[in-house]
């Protein structure tokens, strides 16, 4: 008898163990907080950024300075961001962000150190205004 | 009248709620406008000057018979359009020519080519350099260098021209101690072999001190 009895609190411990597993997944998926939502807006450029120009002050093969000009007027009060980039499309240095003040606009402080010659392109973004 | 009002509490609750949306996904946007664009880079830029003391017994700061000067862009140039007289068809090229340090009134002085050549029809396309300091000719007159040594080479990539100041005549060189850095501005002239020019492109010294 006393065999029996201690076969079957063993059985009854190990479902018990096995029931555990189930309300563990549980409790990892509650979140912490419960609000989730989603929205949809479209955005536009404030204008055609592919029509700026760029211009530097190279000090002796180092970009130290570039103007940037035909920024769209409807860009003033935005934020202007820039980083050049060599030939495997790798950044180089960059500047800003800057607000945005007219057509023409001087960025004289850049991170980071950009040889002229490697310098292949730039890529350009303006958020607002 | 009413019913309006209801309707507008309704929007500003649903505002509200939207605005606990806004925080429970940490994104506010608050402007409808965001652009990015890729640009040209400039190909074709004057990437450097520099200047040399002239070996020895130089006065750093002082222009003299002897200094150096150092001009490179960033592509294998037409050599016609520096000198129309030079050809593509030799990458070193060399002659003798006049530059002047030219007493800048109230602004810096600057350096620039003031002699001609019977090789360089038309001129020397280089432009002119503000020396950062009205303190290098101290006279009225301009310093000249009209035997000065004005050598080109054109590598694959780039163009350097090299000058040694000589036959120093006229003027009053003083000597500078502090100034600003020299900037260099190509002449719009002066072309790349893919026909490009410098645009608005500038080159500056790492000297604040120059010769």
């Amino acid at each position: 008898m006393r065999k029996g009895v201690v076969i079957a609190a063993v059985a009854g411990l190990s479902v018990a163990v096995l029931g555990w597993p189930g309300s563990a997944a549980a409790t990892t998926v509650t979140p912490a907080p419960n609000k989730v939502s989603g929205a949809f807006t479209t955005v536009s450029a404030c204008g055609t950024l592919s029509g700026v120009g760029i211009a530097w002050t190279v000090t002796a093969n180092v970009v130290t300075s570039l103007v940037l000009t035909s920024i769209p007027s409807a860009c003033v009060g935005g934020s202007l961001s820039l980083t050049l980039v060599d030939a495997s499309n790798a950044s180089l240095a960059s500047a800003g962000p800057i607000a945005v003040t007219g057509a023409t606009q001087t960025l004289s402080s850049l991170s980071g150190s950009a040889t002229a010659t490697s310098v292949t392109g730039a890529y350009v973004s303006v958020i607002g205004p | 009248m009413r019913r309006p009002a209801t309707a507008v509490f309704a929007a500003a609750g649903a505002v509200l709620l939207m605005t606990g949306a806004a925080w429970a996904s940490g994104i506010t946007l608050s402007s409808k406008h965001l652009g990015a664009s890729a640009l040209s880079t400039p190909a074709m830029a004057p990437v450097w000057i520099s200047f040399t003391n002239k070996s020895g017994n130089g006065t750093l700061g002082k222009v003299q018979t002897g200094d150096g000067v150092t001009f490179a862009w960033s592509q294998p140039i037409d050599e016609t359009t520096l000198c129309s007289g030079w050809s593509n068809a030799s990458s070193s090229q060399s002659l003798s020519l006049q530059w002047s340090v030219v007493n800048g009134g109230s602004g810096d002085d600057t350096l620039q080519v003031t002699g001609s050549s019977s090789t360089c029809v038309g001129g020397f396309h280089i432009g002119t350099v503000d020396l950062g300091s009205a303190g290098y000719d101290t006279s009225t007159t301009a310093i000249d260098f009209p035997t000065t040594t004005t050598a080109l080479s054109v590598s694959a990539t780039s163009t350097t021209l090299t000058l040694t100041l000589g036959g120093q005549i006229h003027g009053t060189a003083g000597t500078v101690t502090s100034g600003n850095p020299a900037v260099w501005t190509p002449d719009a002239a002066l072309k790349d072999r893919s026909g490009r020019n410098c645009g608005s492109n500038l080159a500056q010294s790492s000297t604040t001190v120059q010769f």
